[in-house]
């Protein structure tokens, strides 16, 4: 498990209130019972927490935590 | 707000023929499966023939009908919306007013958002309780939502709206022959207007309607309002303000939490997740009246879920003579009304 993956995983769980056991790369919003309210949310974080804006408009249920962290680690290897 | 005595009410609501539903939606592609799920409805009135004021007056006149109020006694006509009733710079409750002979009743329009009806209530009982010469005030609501300038589904987060109007005569006792469907205990109002934001997200105030977006979009300004406060900061105003009704309603209408006559806590017409997230926890913390969600084939209604409500009350038998029922209601702005009635 990447450092990143930690954090943000720490962040989805204290934030969001997602129970840790579920939080997977795999596992979807749908799966989370991530809303669009809360995607606002976890777009809000991600982008205070590792400077990468994600437009939450764009992400769908079937999307997953491995796609937030595929943009981080973009931004990172871009950096 | 006091109640000197209770007050006399008859309601009535009118729906269009022609639905949408939820099937159709999919398969239009308006929602996605989830958020069908999310929101639970069944179907959603459409009114693409009949335009607000039109169906405001088709649910007074069942009002007028059922009640024997002569339009020419009314004092006050209040009506309430949320969209475009069908003309720019023009009076809808004059129209209604016109249309009924109301001719001695003043004609008053709420744009209160989704509250609006409910406040048209309080208000219609502080006109009675201040001017005893004043005859029965008639509250109407009327909305559709139509493209291109409303989304039904796809508008705002939590809900879809339905295209419906209501009438709801407040009068008092002993003036109507026919006697009312239901007597009005109490009434219980509390505002937030520090998430007046939700509905404006950062946008400068303009110049021009409807210059921020061709389509009504309250899901950007909603995502602006979280993106600064949290969706946090509206559940905890809004539980604050959801118990202070529910409380100070019931206490008005001298119930208990747990009084055998409340039969129902009647929920407002949104979303059943936006519900179960928002307005139940507060309203099941208060009591432990069974709760009654009457909005699953109506959608929300605009400013009318509450008078919508108070309708089905009044024309079904689901409160049984000395039955009461706690009716909640909530609106962007925000304000919440609760009011509690009883079948007489």
């Amino acid at each position: 498990m990447s450092a990143q993956q930690d954090r943000l995983f720490s962040l989805v769980a204290d934030k969001l209130g997602v129970d840790p056991e579920q939080l997977t790369p795999t596992a979807t919003f749908d799966a989370l019972d991530l809303d669009s309210l809360l995607l606002i949310e976890l777009s809000v974080i991600v982008e205070k927490e590792f400077g990468v804006q994600l437009d939450e408009t764009a992400l769908s249920p079937d999307n997953t935590l491995g796609d937030v962290l595929a943009r981080i680690d973009a931004k990172a290897k871009v950096a | 707000m006091l109640l000197q005595s209770p007050l006399g009410l008859v309601a009535a609501a009118w729906y269009p023929k022609q639905r949408q539903t939820v099937e159709e939606a999919l398969a239009a592609g308006d929602i996605d499966a989830r958020t069908a799920r999310e929101l639970g409805y069944t179907s959603l009135p459409v009114s693409e023939d009949t335009a607000p004021p039109d169906m405001a007056v088709e649910a007074a006149s069942r009002v007028l009908e059922l009640s024997g109020a002569q339009p020419a006694d009314l004092s006050m006509l209040l009506h309430a919306s949320v969209h475009h009733q069908g003309h720019d710079a023009w009076s809808a409750p004059h129209y209604v007013a016109r249309r009924l002979g109301a001719h001695r009743a003043v004609p008053v329009g709420l744009l209160q958002q989704c509250n609006g009806g409910a406040v048209g209530i309080e208000l219609a009982v502080s006109r009675l309780q201040g001017d005893p010469a004043a005859g029965p005030v008639l509250v109407t609501t009327a909305d559709r939502f139509l493209m291109p300038s409303w989304h039904r589904w796809l508008s705002d987060y939590g809900m879809a709206a339905g295209d419906a109007a209501t009438a709801v005569l407040v009068h008092r006792l002993a003036e109507e022959a026919g006697g009312p469907d239901l007597l009005l205990h109490a009434l219980a109002t509390r505002s937030a207007p520090e998430l007046e934001v939700m509905h404006r997200g950062d946008d400068e105030l303009n110049a021009t309607p409807m210059g921020h977006s061709p389509m009504i979009d309250v899901r950007r300004t909603k995502r602006a309002f979280i993106r600064t406060y949290g969706v946090d900061f509206f559940l905890k105003t809004a539980a604050d303000r959801i118990r202070a009704v529910v409380e100070e309603c019931l206490a008005g209408a001298g119930l208990a939490a747990d009084d055998r006559r409340l039969r129902y806590a009647v929920i407002p017409r949104l979303g059943s997740k936006a519900m179960a997230e928002a307005y139940l926890p507060p309203l099941t913390e208060v009591t432990g009246a069974e709760v009654l969600d009457l909005g699953r084939a109506t959608g929300h209604v605009g400013a009318g879920d509450l008078n919508a409500s108070l309708a089905d009350l009044a024309r079904t038998d689901l409160l049984e003579p000395g039955q009461y029922a706690l009716v909640l209601n909530g609106g962007g702005g925000f304000t919440f009304t609760a009011v509690a009635v009883a079948r007489p």
